[in-house]
């Protein structure tokens, strides 16, 4: 799985270049997530390359989720469109994150 | 037991054993021994005086001249002795060492009591032991019981005893010491009665006065009776009485109570043995009438037909059925189907079913014609068989409902007398409909009700790829534990599921869903099914698959190869992601560490919908029962199954009895 990394005002911008994250993926995905386990860390994770995700990929941005939070960090998500938005809505994923336009949008609500 | 007698004759013995050294070639010296049963020498001296004249009839202690009394007293000794003496400081010496004498008596009746009781003990284990070495003794009640209850008389001569055993409201003897006359008794009167149904050891040891019910107490000074007990409750009662003195004490009755729950063990021990027996006979006419019903009622389904393919499966619930189907392949191609079932379980039914198919078979054969031979028209073999059938069926109060189907090319011609309604599942639409003949008056009764009754020809077209369903009401009247049916939508739903299978995949699915559903309690009638496929539907893809999570994303390629006409639309990604969680699920959790083996997908269009069957060999896992609830996201897990019921229309599940897991995701187009 590739992530791009780059830095913005304090804010790590991770974006998945993987258009698949699936059973396939995800492990690897989840794993490589961890490098950002850092005290008070705030992430976004960008899925605008992603056009398909599946409860794998979910339970792999929950996790990441429930990491952060239990170092004061954060993570937002932006890029969600067409049928990985379709699945997000069905395990209503907005219960648990925000999903923000693009990555401003997602910087500014910090 | 000790008696009056016997421990006099004791004393005695052991006052003489006491007496003979000190006495001994002393002819100033007499002892006489006297109780209320009357006296006896100890010691005699010659020089005793008048000629051995007793001194009995003294109340005094110092009787006649010359004679000294000497009173006993102790538990088992009561009497006194007299002693002739004529230097009084012999007596001094003699007193001490014979009241000694009286004491030791005692003490060697206890010591033979002691050793009377063990003697008891021994046999009894002695029996116990027989008993165990001897399997047959339990097997052969007769025997069994003469070894336990012999010992009780062994025991003691005097005693006699009869065992009881209830039948209904009456007691019999089951077995008593020889020599006894009886004969059965009510169950509740007396002190056997008494203790029977009370389950109460009743202990009389002074039948005195004590109202006599049973005969053989008429000369009984005491009685003890013992309930056998078993899990049941009481199996009977052991009698045992004495006509002679003395008392059952709490160690006499304690003994008997092993006994008894020895003779109870033998009488349950004969009582299941009996049981076994006739189970096994139970088993064995139930195998006979299996193996009839197989041979006899079960056609086998012809193969290798031109247009069509068939596939048939009775199984016969705890008691044989009237369940039966048959086949008769035509000349030309056509086949005709019969699938009946003769109401009443049973060898008679099973009968009267082999009565009826034959009947079926005679009419069902091709008659000659001008030019020829030809098949008579469904209806006309139905109302034929059931005319013929007809008279005997209302005599013996019996009816069969039966479905008469005709296959030919394009089309179905069917009758049907009260059975089960046909299920017709097209290929085109997926939609289960029953077939059934309208009409006019039209009853279709079964078989056997009214003779005056005439059967009508429903006629259906048929296109490739659809399939008929016959089969038994055992298959949706089938109960599961909580009593509910298992119904015809249920049945439509699965057989909607296995369109693309063989007929007899689809039979072995929809046994497999029905067996599945009632337990391990198994089915209560015949379930029978015949299925019949008309040939030519769509291809069904395949792919096999290693075990391994890297397969989600062959079978993605696999079904995108299959479904790219559909274009990368909703349907196309529902699909694709209800397929990738269960196949992950399965490869997750299915099969442990082990890797072996493959996993197959198996994809087929239909018009209107696609069937996506997923076929392992892993562990038993029904994706349909799983939680519908929406997750809570606090956990990464159940989220994958919640998504596959979200996705699609339909998703059914099935256990190959052989091992094996099938799941059928069923998806509309444009839904």
């Amino acid at each position: 799985v590739q992530l791009v990394v780059d830095t913005r005002q304090n804010v790590t911008v991770v974006t998945v270049q993987e258009p698949s994250l699936d059973a396939a993926s995800a492990p690897q995905f989840k794993a490589d997530l961890t490098a950002f386990y850092r005290a008070g860390a705030q992430i976004v994770l960008d899925l605008t390359p992603v056009d398909f995700i599946d409860s794998a990929g979910l339970g792999a941005i929950i996790a990441c989720l429930r990491r952060l939070r239990e170092r004061d960090g954060d993570l937002r998500i932006c890029g969600v469109l067409g049928h990985v938005r379709a699945t997000f809505e069905m395990v209503r994923m907005d219960r648990i994150l925000t999903l923000h336009r693009d990555v401003d949008a997602a910087i500014s609500s910090f | 037991m000790v008696t009056a007698a016997s421990s006099r004759t004791r004393l005695l013995d052991v006052l003489r054993r006491v007496a003979e050294p000190l006495v001994s070639g002393r002819q100033d010296l007499a002892l006489w021994f006297q109780d209320a049963q009357g006296g006896d020498w100890i010691w005699r001296a010659d020089a005793c005086p008048g000629g051995y004249e007793l001194p009995i009839g003294s109340d005094g202690l110092e009787a006649e001249e010359g004679w000294r009394g000497l009173r006993l007293s102790g538990a088992g000794t009561q009497g006194t002795v007299w002693i002739w003496c004529t230097d009084p400081s012999v007596l001094k010496g003699l007193a001490p060492a014979l009241c000694l004498a009286g004491q030791m008596a005692d003490l060697e009746q206890d010591r033979d009591d002691l050793c009377a009781e063990l003697s008891l003990c021994h046999a009894s284990l002695a029996s116990l032991f027989d008993l165990s070495s001897d399997p047959g003794l339990f097997w052969d009640a007769e025997r069994g019981l003469a070894t336990i209850l012999g010992v009780v008389t062994v025991a003691d001569p005097e005693l006699q005893a009869i065992l009881w055993t209830p039948d209904g409201a009456r007691l019999r003897p089951k077995w008593w010491t020889e020599g006894l006359v009886t004969g059965d008794r009510s169950a509740i009167v007396g002190i056997v009665g008494q203790a029977l149904t009370r389950g109460e050891v009743v202990v009389v040891n002074h039948l005195g006065s004590y109202p006599r019910m049973e005969p053989e107490l008429v000369r009984a000074t005491r009685v003890v009776a013992l309930p056998l007990v078993s899990k049941r409750g009481s199996i009977g009662v052991l009698e045992i009485w004495s006509e002679e003195g003395g008392r059952f004490d709490s160690l006499a009755v304690g003994y008997f109570r092993t006994v008894a729950a020895q003779a109870a063990m033998v009488l349950e021990h004969q009582r299941m043995r009996t049981e076994e027996l006739a189970a096994q006979e139970v088993r064995k006419e139930l195998e006979l009438a299996s193996r009839i019903q197989e041979s006899l009622l079960l056609g086998v389904p012809p193969k290798g037909l031109p247009y069509l393919d068939v596939g048939a499966r009775a199984v016969p619930s705890r008691q044989v059925g009237g369940d039966f189907y048959d086949f008769h392949a035509g000349a030309d191609g056509t086949l005709d189907v019969i699938v009946a079932d003769v109401m009443g379980k049973g060898l008679p039914a099973a009968m009267i079913a082999a009565a009826a198919k034959s009947r079926f078979h005679q009419d069902s054969r091709p008659v000659e014609v001008v030019g020829g031979t030809e098949r008579l028209p469904v209806d006309v073999i139905m109302t034929r068989v059931h005319k013929s059938l007809a008279p005997k069926l209302i005599e013996l109060e019996c009816f069969v409902t039966a479905v008469y189907a005709r296959f030919e090319r394009d089309h179905l011609l069917l009758t049907e007398g009260g059975h089960t309604e046909t299920l017709l599942l097209p290929a085109a639409s997926g939609n289960v409909v029953c077939l059934r003949e309208k009409g006019e008056g039209l009853m279709n009764l079964p078989l056997g009700i009214d003779p005056s009754c005439i059967y009508r020809v429903l006629r259906a077209p048929l296109s490739p790829g659809d399939v008929i369903l016959l089969y038994s009401d055992g298959v949706t009247e089938a109960r599961d534990l909580a009593g509910r049916m298992f119904g015809s939508a249920s049945l439509a739903r699965h057989l909607r599921a296995c369109a693309h299978l063989s007929a007899q995949e689809i039979v072995d699915h929809l046994i497999a869903a029905v067996a599945a559903f009632v337990g391990d309690q198994g089915p209560r009638d015949d379930l029978s099914c015949v299925a019949v496929k008309m040939a030519g539907g769509p291809p069904v893809h395949r792919v096999e698959l290693p075990i391994d999570l890297g397969s989600v994303r062959l079978a993605r390629d696999f079904l995108h190869e299959h479904l790219a006409d559909l274009g990368p639309g909703k349907v196309h990604h529902e699909l694709d992601l209800a397929v990738c969680e269960l196949l992950s699920n399965i490869i997750r959790h299915g099969f442990g560490g082990d890797r072996e083996g493959t996993i197959v997908v198996e994809c087929v269009r239909y018009p209107g919908r696609i069937h996506v069957r997923i076929c392992d060999e892993g562990k038993a896992f029904d994706p349909s029962s799983a939680d519908a609830e929406e997750p809570n996201l606090i956990s990464e897990g159940g989220l994958g199954l919640f998504l596959v019921c979200r996705l699609v229309d339909d998703l059914l599940y099935h256990r190959h009895p052989s091992g094996g897991n099938a799941v059928t995701l069923i998806k509309k187009l444009g839904g």
